[in-house]
């Protein structure tokens, strides 16, 4: 492995935890009874760039190595459920987050007043930023798990 | 921007999301299902999966716009029940291409 793909693949699994630790926090500033709009700004800039970043760095050290160099040893292993159920379902719902990442950012910039107000947007967002969370959580026990296969 | 604006605009964003999610979703399933549709993504994007996230990213940002710059009156109680619906929409798309995936393993 290129010092790069070392690169891309620690900087992915950092991004990852940090955009998902993000995401907890941000989830626990919409349960605050006054909540902090500076906090959930940046809680959700933070989650949104770093779960962006995460996806390319991933992407790239996936797209490179991982099919050519990692699966064939996971499949062939001990393990083969651990590409075939989870590598392939990780890769794929991951896609999602992104996008549930920027629509929290967006809603608490651009409605952060109305998220004070309106308990009907506020409790909305929580379901959201929970859910995403949880989803981010998966993924990143998932890649423990893909991990532990290669070894 | 007004805040009628503010929650189009929003509302972009959420319905984008979810035309996102539900596009990864059958791309994922029909193209593990029906080869030439992976084979498709390979060739025009290098990878299926580099397809997919260009794909969904393009439908995300057609939508968004169209939505934005569309006369669509929105609420707050409407925005809130589409945010609602997403979020049920990512979790009930995780669980299934989990379960697709079991499902393909064990066939």
């Amino acid at each position: 492995m290129t010092t790069l793909l070392q690169f891309a693949l620690a900087a992915h699994v950092i991004l990852g935890v940090i955009g998902v630790s993000a995401l907890y926090l941000t989830l626990l500033h919409l349960l605050k009874k006054e909540p902090s709009i500076a906090t959930l700004k940046w809680s959700s800039l933070v989650s949104f760039i770093s779960i962006a970043l995460s996806w390319v760095l991933g992407g790239y050290y996936y797209v490179v190595y991982y099919g050519s160099k990692v699966k064939p040893i996971i499949v062939d292993g001990a393990y083969p459920w651990a590409h075939k159920i989870v590598t392939e379902t990780k890769e794929h719902i991951f896609l999602f987050l992104p996008f549930v990442a920027l629509l929290l950012t967006v809603l608490v910039w651009i409605l952060g007043n109305t998220l004070k107000t309106d308990d009907r947007i506020r409790r909305a967002a929580v379901f959201l930023a929970a859910a995403a969370t949880v989803v981010g959580i998966a993924i990143t026990l998932s890649g423990i798990i893909i991990s532990g296969a290669v070894r | 921007m007004t805040d009628a604006r503010k929650i189009q605009f929003v509302q972009g964003i959420v319905i984008g999301g979810i035309a996102a999610v539900l596009l990864v979703t059958i791309l994922t399933i029909v193209g593990d299902l029906y080869a030439p549709l992976k084979t498709f993504l390979k060739d025009a994007h290098h990878h299926h999966w580099v397809g997919k996230g260009i794909w969904a990213t393009g439908l995300f940002l057609i939508v968004a716009v169209l939505c934005f710059i569309l006369p669509l009156h929105t609420t707050p109680e409407t925005l809130a029940r589409r945010i609602n619906i997403f979020s049920w929409l990512l979790i009930f798309a995780s669980i299934i291409l989990f379960a697709f995936f079991v499902y393909e393993y064990l066939r």
